[in-house]
């Protein structure tokens, strides 16, 4: 008698590469018991075939110590949301990208700054919203020694969605960390500009509102644009 | 005693100081017998005491037992992120409200309201709990349909959605932003920061 069993191989591969990604986790600073119930989180809740389609993007993050949070981050969402394992995948490898980019870039304007992962995938939505490289450059160069720029950019990002110019938004951030504005007050602002903003307030005169509102001073003159406004006769980005 | 008989007694003494002085030989071990009979102070015998390497010897049940136990306090200390008590209603206008809204007295507590007349149950879940599909439950204490619950996050900015009654996903009309998920959908977005930094 002859039993035949069901292919297996592609399971057993993906589990073999998660285990072989949990272990860089480990090596890289997660530590073996973080690493082990990370990989136990995924196996637990992401199926063979679309763990065997997101590991190489796992493998070469950790390779190219990109942050590899919100890549996970993505996968347990898209198999919490029952998406198909091709449309996770190409989500993350998505991800992947533009983490790797913006990595890219900031590095090749800031060489000897450290980006964390955090700021890093701040960096990376705040692309996607259109807030340019230079506004980027620029907050990063005004970082006051040991903080995380994750909600400063962010609420660059938030400004500049809403349709503050990134001159202006990027003065303003760049003059929120140079004056020490606690950053629990400089949060609000994207929420205040909201409460402030209704038809007949444009984005200029919401901004003020909202830095009026939470007692917020406006960069000092020079220091660039107004917040809300865009460079002197042109186009802000 | 007159000067001339003074000074060759001081000579004399002199002399003698100057010629090799040999110790007996059991002089060292008596002086090191009287420094040992001096007790040490107390916190010096209670650091020796517990800093003296010994053998220790138990059986593999004694063992496996501490160890369990031990197992069972970081459990027992570390508790479930995922399970919060919800607090009741802060706010009753009859609309969504203030979500993301951070209250001052706890650590990084953030609280999140939720308003869905109707809904048997509403979860929410997010980054900060991995996508848990079960996330973290909400509470609507007062049966008016608004729906909350205080989640301690970290400073840091996170993404986050409500699931009503198990199957219907549903981002934070209130949020301080939506963010396209990828997969077809929106997820919102909180900035947790902590009170006073800078």
């Amino acid at each position: 008698m002859r039993l035949e069993c069901p292919p297996l191989t592609t399971g057993y591969a993906s589990v073999s590469r998660a285990l072989t990604v949990a272990l860089a986790l480990a090596v890289i600073g997660g530590g073996p018991t973080a690493a082990a119930a990370q990989d136990a989180m995924l196996q637990a809740r992401v199926d063979a075939e679309t763990l065997a389609m997101v590991t190489p993007v796992l493998e070469a993050a950790v390779r190219d110590s990109l942050p590899v949070a919100p890549l996970r981050a993505k996968i347990l969402e898209g198999a919490a949301k029952n998406r198909p394992a091709g449309m996770i995948a190409q989500v993350v490898g998505r991800l992947s990208d533009d983490l790797r980019a913006t990595r890219s870039t900031l590095r090749a304007r800031l060489p000897a700054v450290a980006i964390g992962g955090e700021e890093l995938t701040a960096a990376a939505l705040a692309r996607q919203q259109g807030v340019p490289d230079d506004a980027l450059v620029e907050l990063w160069n005004a970082r006051p020694v040991g903080q995380s720029l994750e909600i400063p950019v962010t609420v660059l990002a938030e400004l500049v969605r809403r349709g503050v110019p990134a001159a202006g938004a990027s003065a303003l951030m760049r003059h929120v960390l140079d004056a020490g504005v606690p950053l629990d007050r400089a949060a609000q602002i994207p929420g205040r500009f909201d409460g402030a903003a209704r038809p007949g307030v444009g984005p200029p005169e919401a901004l003020e509102r909202a830095l009026r509102d939470l007692n917020i001073p406006g960069p000092p003159e020079g220091r660039g644009p107004p917040p809300g406004r865009g460079p002197p006769g042109g186009a802000d980005d | 005693m007159n000067d001339n008989d003074r000074d060759a007694r001081v000579r004399d003494v002199l002399g003698q100081l100057r010629e090799d002085f040999r110790a007996p030989p059991e002089l060292r071990a008596n002086v090191m017998d009287r420094v040992r009979e001096i007790p040490d102070p107390v916190w010096k015998r209670a650091m020796d005491w517990l800093l003296r390497p010994r053998t220790v010897q138990m059986t593999p049940v004694t063992a496996g037992g501490l160890a369990f136990a031990g197992l069972a306090l970081v459990l027992l200390l570390r508790g479930d992120p995922a399970e919060v008590n919800p607090v009741g209603p802060t706010s009753g206008d009859g609309v969504a409200v203030a979500a993301g809204r951070q209250m001052p007295a706890a650590d990084h507590v953030t609280r999140f309201v939720f308003v869905a007349p109707g809904a048997s149950s509403v979860r929410m879940t997010g980054d900060f709990v991995s996508w848990d599909p079960e996330g973290v439950r909400l509470e609507d204490q007062r049966g008016t349909g608004v729906w909350t619950v205080d989640v301690p996050l970290e400073p840091g900015v996170y993404q986050y959605t409500f699931i009503v009654d198990g199957t219907e996903w549903r981002p934070d009309p209130h949020a301080v932003s939506q963010v396209d998920d990828g997969f077809g959908q929106t997820n919102s977005v909180v900035i947790v920061s902590a009170a006073g930094e800078a």
